[in-house]
């Protein structure tokens, strides 16, 4: 071990959600790290390649960040760039770092490494039976590896070690393990994995792990058989109970953390109050196993339209069910006129103020006093997409229904157009693990002068 | 006594795109015994509909937590979901009777 402790800053939970400028202002730094993004919030991000947040936010943040790494002369970690960690997303996470250069005359020497994966190699991997389902997936096939828009693999912190002993300033990653990002530079260092890694599973979504927790900075001190963690903003604490109970957080199994080439053992961790806000967690043990590495993919399913309206009328909220079976009726109807047979597109109805967070689940029976229908269209083009959602919209309107006085419109419309264009629409079609002989292969890393 | 009146945390979160985790923490040791007595993952299973088989219940006495993971009702963020992020799925937990 080279030097006996390491002083970690993650910038924010996703780059782009942002932190208080103050909260950047440490010092004694040997990484600044972020996330850049997630599965979370759905397939949309890897399928499309846009990014969760604003161009303009992930720049502020990346900005600030960067700026906090050069004064503390130590490398700047971005990992799962641009939300899904596709090629497309790290070169535009490039194309700020080039921007923010620019604008400052700074200059670094960048790595970045893809996470990208062919349709190929995945069908390689298929024939040699290295890939199988995770978390209840279905068996993945050929025709699924061929239809997906973009595939991604999961990496550990081998690449970023890697990348980090070229001796960039600046390291961009595509899709990687949120706790690799923290956790490379410490195990680089020779501190042991374990405590390496659940540093890392405390440090990935920024002061969300603290009290009160929120879009914020958070910093840890790996040491040697221990790490302490603190909010450098004095208006947040961390406490035992907030850095355990965040390790609860979308996992399975609070204990055993599966992570490319490993098993992050937290059956032992303690967490003991330190003073002054500040944890001191120890007992993490980091079990290697074989590479795999998840396979993310995302397959575009058609186009999206959504239509939203609400009703106040007591007597349409009481035969809603009935009433929206008549309106998608004359919705099929219409568009069957039209040459559009039911095989071309979906609409998928959500009634809010009944079930429409719960769906199936719901039991609450107590009626509201108004309700709120979602159209959602899923059709081949988008054309016929906004047709569907345009067809159901006069139904929606004027459709009869028993003992109806407001004969010029059953639904308060809130927008003008109705129609609401959601873009492409993806599912998440590849969620597998592969196998992999070995992650600095899989992962290679690319140098780039930036501001030069 | 009704979980949602007892419970310091009682939340659920997608734990990657095919699974739902719900996670319900106590700050008395005798509320998590009787919490852990009643969600069983047969219970567990016919709120959340799904097979019982498919339901795993890990109880972390350290925390006073108990952390379950059911299927997903669909891969998150496809056509039809009604919860991209899962994190809203908690409800059906409130009025258990402890």
């Amino acid at each position: 071990v080279s030097g006996s402790s390491l002083r970690i800053l993650s910038g924010t939970g996703i780059l782009g959600y942002g932190f208080d400028p103050a909260s950047v202002e440490v010092d004694g730094l040997d990484l600044v790290a972020c996330d850049g993004g997630s599965t979370d919030g759905g397939p949309y991000y890897l399928g499309s390649g846009s990014g969760m947040v604003s161009p303009e936010a992930a720049r502020r943040d990346l900005e600030a960040l960067w700026g906090c790494a050069r004064r503390n002369g130590c490398p700047l970690v971005v990992g799962s760039c641009g939300a899904g960690g596709s090629d497309a997303q790290l070169e535009a996470t490039l194309a700020l770092l080039e921007d923010i250069a620019a604008a400052n005359r700074w200059q670094a020497k960048v790595a970045l490494v893809r996470a990208e994966v062919g349709a190929d190699v995945v069908l390689t991997a298929l024939d040699e039976g290295r890939i199988a389902p995770l978390d209840g997936a279905p068996r993945l096939d050929a025709e699924t590896v061929r239809g997906a828009q973009t595939i991604v693999a999961m990496m550990g912190t081998e690449p970023i070690v890697a990348a980090l002993e070229t001796g960039a300033d600046v390291i961009l990653a595509g899709r990687i393990s949120d706790a690799a990002i923290f956790a490379a530079l410490p195990i680089m260092r020779g501190f042991d994995a374990g405590v390496a890694w659940h540093a890392g599973k405390l440090l990935e979504c920024g002061a969300a792990c603290a009290q009160p927790p929120g879009q914020d900075c958070i910093v840890a001190e790996v040491e040697t058989d221990k790490f302490t963690i603190y909010a450098p903003n004095p208006a947040r604490r961390c406490t035992p109970e907030s850095i355990m109970t965040f390790t609860l957080h979308e996992t399975p199994d609070p204990f055993l953390h599966p992570e490319c080439g490993g098993t992050l053992d937290l059956t032992d961790a303690r967490a003991v109050a330190a003073g002054d806000g500040r944890v001191e967690v120890t007992g993490a043990r980091f079990v290697p196993r074989p590479p795999t590495v998840r396979l993310e993919g995302a397959t575009q399913v058609g186009h999206r339209t959504v239509l939203f309206g609400a009703t106040r009328d007591p007597r349409l909220v009481a035969s809603i069910e009935a009433y929206l079976a008549r309106v998608l009726e004359q919705c099929h109807a219409k568009m069957a006129a039209a040459g559009i047979g039911p095989d071309r597109f979906d609409v998928n109805l959500s009634v809010y103020g009944r079930d429409g967070v719960l769906g199936p689940l719901e039991r609450e029976r107590n009626g509201a006093h108004e309700l709120a229908v979602l159209f959602e269209v899923i059709a081949a083009t988008p054309e016929i997409s906004r047709a569907v959602a345009t067809a159901c919209r006069s139904p929606l309107l004027h459709t009869d229904f028993p003992g109806r006085q407001c004969s010029e419109g059953n639904f308060a419309l809130p927008f003008s157009p109705p129609e609401l264009d959601g873009g492409p629409a993806y599912r998440f079609s590849i969620w597998h693990s592969m196998e992999i002989d070995g992650p600095l292969e899989f992962f290679p890393v690319e140098l780039r002068a930036v501001g030069a | 006594m009704r979980l949602g009146d007892v419970a310091t945390v009682c939340r659920t979160k997608n734990a990657g795109a095919f699974l739902l985790t719900i996670d319900v923490i106590f700050d008395e040791v005798e509320l998590f015994e009787l919490a852990r007595r009643r969600l069983t993952p047969e219970l567990l299973g016919e709120l959340y509909q799904v097979s019982a088989d498919a339901v795993v219940v890990v109880p972390w006495e350290h925390l006073l937590a108990i952390k379950a993971t059911v299927p997903r009702w669909q891969p998150a963020g496809g056509p039809g979901e009604r919860d991209v992020y899962g994190c809203q799925q908690h409800a059906p937990l409130l009025d258990l009777e402890l």
